[in-house]
């Protein structure tokens, strides 16, 4: 099991390995948060693994958009998608702690 | 965003790229490495200058030593290939991008504890959250089950914050967000390892790299450009799992196969 911790609240879940979904390393269905904030999020994350499928591995920078993703903050590319609390927070969340990167959105 | 979408294609989440842990930690396998390459590892002599000329190349290190040779890979964080002076020198372009190439802001927190309570309890020390300092947390006990361990990291910005305040106080900040997350006992452990990555000379950050917005696409496509003969090599530079071993290996092997094939053009 895994713990979710939001605001002060903590949430119990199964540890949640449908990465697509996953808030954190918990199930959705398992947060008390409202559903709407939820799939918000869930969607601008869906969008995040889109755009990763367009990306060249081993040429990133002939990729189709590589310089407007190039000159774009995360934080910018959220909040031009009036990005939720929840939502800054899991973006926050991989690019502080993902395996090949540590940086600000 | 260029990056963040880039290293998820590179390693995407589903794949469990950290499924595995080293068993007694990463460093180990630089100490297995050195066991076995004995005298041939020079500790404490950082390289100062490299001179190269057609002839091979010069290279200054560990104050005043010098050693010829007719190649050298330099795997070390690409900001700090600036520190050595590099005859001729590196492209202006390539010391740019080095320059927007800075090494993360990381520390890593051990807890260890008398027992896995958290275990005992169904948990795998699997947390994450929005916590003042910890956002998230894991189960870093070794195979034995002891010493009953979870780990934790403090990420970016949330050190340059924290850095202002004493290590007691920081250890402070740590030690209530692991009680938050898993049981007031979470906040007394035995010992609280922490292993501050920005302090480490050799490496000033970690894990991966930074880039500054912008700066990938504007000067990126010199960071793998070879200089004569000096090939560089990191984790950063492959084009599969980057900020993991496998990458690392991948990287260093494509750095020997073309030093090799560089010290064969002068037989």
């Amino acid at each position: 099991m895994a713990k979710f911790i939001r605001n002060g609240n903590s949430y119990t879940s199964d540890l949640f390995d449908d990465f697509n979904r996953a808030i954190g390393f918990s199930n959705p269905d398992d947060i008390e948060l409202p559903e709407q904030e939820k799939q918000a999020a869930l969607k601008l994350l869906k969008k995040l693994f889109i755009l990763a499928k367009s990306i060249f591995p081993e040429k990133p920078l002939t990729s189709p958009n590589a310089q407007r993703l190039g000159a774009t903050p995360v934080s910018q590319w959220l909040s031009g998608r009036n990005a939720s609390p929840l939502a800054q927070w899991m973006f926050g969340w991989f690019c502080r702690g993902g395996g090949a990167q540590v940086f600000e959105p | 965003m260029l990056h963040l979408a880039w290293t998820m294609a590179l390693v995407p989440p589903r794949e469990t790229p950290e499924d595995w842990l080293l068993y007694k930690g990463a460093g180990e396998v630089a100490k297995i490495i050195t066991n076995e390459l004995g005298s041939r590892v020079v500790l404490n002599a950082p390289v100062s200058k490299i001179d190269q000329d057609s002839s091979g190349l010069t290279v200054t290190y560990g104050g005043y030593k010098i050693i010829s040779t007719k190649t050298a890979v330099v795997a070390i964080p690409p900001v700090l290939r600036l520190n050595i002076i590099v005859n001729p020198p590196l492209p202006p372009r390539f010391v740019q991008l080095m320059q927007r190439t800075s090494m993360p802001s990381k520390l890593k927190v051990l807890a260890v504890y008398p027992t896995d309570f958290w275990r005992e309890e169904g948990y795998c020390a699997a947390g994450s959250g929005n916590l003042d300092v910890l956002e998230l947390t894991a189960d870093a006990c070794p195979p034995d089950g002891t010493p009953d361990i979870i780990a934790s990291f403090v990420s970016g910005n949330k050190i340059g914050s924290s850095s202002q305040l004493s290590y007691q106080e920081q250890e402070a900040l740590m030690l209530k967000d692991l009680g938050t997350y898993w049981a007031p006992k979470a906040s007394q452990p035995i010992e609280l390892v922490t292993v501050r990555l920005p302090e480490g000379p050799w490496i000033t950050g970690g894990y991966g790299i930074t880039r500054s917005t912008g700066a990938w696409t504007a000067f990126g496509s010199t960071l793998q450009d070879d200089h004569g003969k000096v090939f560089w090599s990191g984790t950063e530079q492959a084009t599969r799992w980057p900020g993991f071993f496998e990458c690392a290996i991948e990287a260093g092997i494509v750095a020997a196969v073309k030093a090799d094939s560089s010290i064969q053009s002068f037989v």
